[in-house]
């Protein structure tokens, strides 16, 4: 959805997070507090549990509670202030509750066509391909001069989310600049495995000689377009190569083509 | 009950149940990290994990949905819903590794906080092909963890029963995420259609039983009199109809009342009839669906106990549901005092 794909809303659910993680950071705090007030702090508005001090200061009983505290503490504080104050907090006549009924009639009508129709869509087998013979359109590889190519369009091994790998890159030594950088634009259709390393081993041209202990790291694959250094050593033969941590494999291993 | 708190309330039968669980857990992993090692040889230790953890999750999720209509549909099962709660937790953890190693391989070793990766690193949410099913285990995962912080009687007594039961009713919407969870990505990915189907069987097992469950009748409307009734009283059926020791349910309105045939072997005397408010003060539990235990009403649902005569629960305890006024005559025909309750 183009809506979720936007700086904007990447940039709202960051603020979301970083709302979440204040949050989480303040409740630890008040539970902490609250367990070392032992009874006074959690006992005041629970009335089983100021008749027993003992089970109330048990190292088991707070461990298991703790986490509720991070989570739900906006309303232990609530309670607490509602008891101090006098005000109880009304608990409502008991009642049977129909809303697992009504739950469940709700899974019932949408949970069985979702599924169904999940069932019956195929993955696909991902973007076209990329041509080999496309530009760069990346502002920043225009300002350099190119000294190599790659294109690589690898078929990933099972047993991860993504099945395919497709990205772009270009060496350049910038305008300005005496540094040699690898500019990389991923394909932006598909997501790339965050795990996976690119090295790079120069004069070799043969992906059966490539060796990861004689390459250098360049760094993380980065998402979408990005540059990583290239090093001093840079040499027009040369081999690209992305290796996953994950899985602890090479993934593709791709000679630099010099234009 | 709820006298005092004690990190787990366990005892023997819980211990043995516990170690059940645990035995269960262990085994169903390792039998299935064993079979995916013979027939994937290259899948990492992290991958075996991931999947034996997800597994293990979504079949206790299942186990843990189908008790609560299995007790309505035989009381046989009872005993496993006194146990839940440990199944719920376990059900959690197991939970809580798969997503956390998931969160770890596919997205905490590049450069942006994971938990942004987990939904902005795929963002096809409008297909049903190449939806970012992450998203959906990581929300259900939230709900898991809020129901295993909470799954306490502290949490009950703090945020109240009505609260507490719509934080855990949670569950069903949890439910819905996970079986899309994993219909939307594994499934989707695999060649296999044995998964599709055992899911697919789940699925319908779950919601048949709740289906079967929810038509079941929990409760009767008022008889139509029979003979003249005391003033102020209503007649609700004969003592015969009702079995020793159990309760026939009634719902006068809009309030369900469980009136109760607690019986006197041995002491020559008849049995009693007693009429109770159908709802426990722990979870509002259906007490009609109950039994007498000790000579005291105990709930289905966690065995709380109340006394049939005073609606008190035996001390120390200090909970108390109302009671009714009884009449029987002496056709054994059963006459209750709805106006004047006693709480």
């Amino acid at each position: 959805m183009s809506l979720l794909l936007s700086a904007g809303a990447l940039a709202a659910f960051q603020l979301l997070l970083g709302g979440i993680a204040g949050y989480l950071g303040l409740g630890l705090i008040a539970a902490i507090t609250l367990l070392a007030c032992g009874n006074r702090g959690l006992g005041a508005f629970d009335e089983h549990a100021l008749r027993n001090a003992e089970a109330k200061s048990s190292i088991g009983f707070r461990v298991l509670i703790f986490p509720g505290l991070i989570a739900l503490w906006p309303f232990v504080l609530w309670r607490r202030w509602r008891a101090r104050s006098g005000q109880s907090v009304a608990h409502g006549r008991p009642h049977i509750d129909r809303r697992h009924r009504v739950s469940w009639i709700l899974l019932l009508i949408a949970l069985p066509p979702l599924f169904i129709a999940a069932m019956l869509s195929g993955r696909t087998a991902g973007p076209p391909p990329i041509d080999p013979q496309l530009a760069l359109s990346a502002a920043g590889a225009e300002t350099g001069v190119p000294l190599a190519r790659v294109t690589v369009d690898a078929e990933l091994p099972e047993g991860g989310y993504v099945e395919r790998l497709q990205f772009r890159a270009i060496v350049l030594r910038a305008d300005g600049d005496a540094g040699i950088w690898l500019h990389t634009v991923h394909a932006a259709e598909r997501p790339l495995p965050p795990d996976t390393l690119l090295y790079w081993q120069p004069n070799v041209s043969d992906a059966e000689e490539f060796a990861l202990a004689a390459a250098y790291l360049l760094g993380p694959l980065p998402a979408g377009e990005g540059r990583l250094p290239m090093p001093a050593a840079y040499t027009s033969d040369g081999m690209l190569a992305g290796y996953s941590l994950a899985r602890q494999e090479l993934l593709f291993a791709e000679a630099l083509q010099t234009p | 009950m709820s006298v005092r708190y004690k990190a787990v309330g366990w005892n023997r039968q819980k211990k043995l149940y516990d170690r059940v669980l645990a035995n269960g857990v262990v085994d169903n992993l390792q039998l299935f990290i064993g079979i995916t090692a013979v027939l994937h040889p290259t899948a990492t230790a992290e991958t075996l994990l991931i999947r034996s953890t997800g597994t293990a999750a979504i079949i206790l999720l299942h186990v843990i949905l189908a008790i609560g209509p299995l007790c309505r549909i035989a009381a046989r099962y009872l005993p496993l819903l006194y146990n839940r709660r440990h199944l719920g937790v376990m059900m959690f953890l197991l939970s809580l590794i798969h997503g956390a190693l998931s969160t770890i391989q596919f997205h905490a070793l590049g450069d942006a906080n994971p938990i942004v990766s987990i939904f902005f690193a795929h963002t096809d949410y409008d297909s049903l092909i190449d939806f970012p099913f992450q998203t959906l285990g990581f929300l259900a995962l939230i709900i898991f963890f809020l129901m295993a912080a909470t799954s306490h009687d502290f949490w009950l007594a703090t945020l109240t029963p009505p609260i507490w039961k719509g934080l855990h009713m949670l569950v069903y919407f949890a439910y819905g995420l996970v079986i899309m969870h994993v219909a939307l990505g594994v499934l989707q990915d695999t060649r296999n259609p044995g998964f599709a189907i055992a899911v697919g069987i789940g699925l319908i097992v779950i919601l048949g039983l709740h289906l079967i469950a929810s038509r079941l009748p929990s409760a009767s409307p008022l008889p139509e009199a029979n003979g003249s009734a005391p003033a102020g009283y209503e007649y609700v059926g004969q003592g015969s109809e009702i079995p020793v020791d159990r309760a026939k349910t009634i719902v006068v309105g809009g309030e369900r009342v469980a009136v109760y045939r607690v019986g006197n072997p041995g002491a020559g005397e008849a049995d009693s009839i007693h009429a109770v408010e159908s709802v426990c003060r722990h979870q509002n539990g259906p007490l009609g669906e109950g039994r007498i235990v000790d000579g005291c009403i105990t709930c289905p649902w966690h065995g709380f106990q109340y006394d049939p005569t005073t609606g008190k629960s035996p001390p120390p305890f200090s909970e108390q549901i109302r009671t009714f006024p009884v009449h029987l005559d002496a056709k054994q025909r059963i006459y209750i005092q709805l106006s004047e309750a006693a709480s």
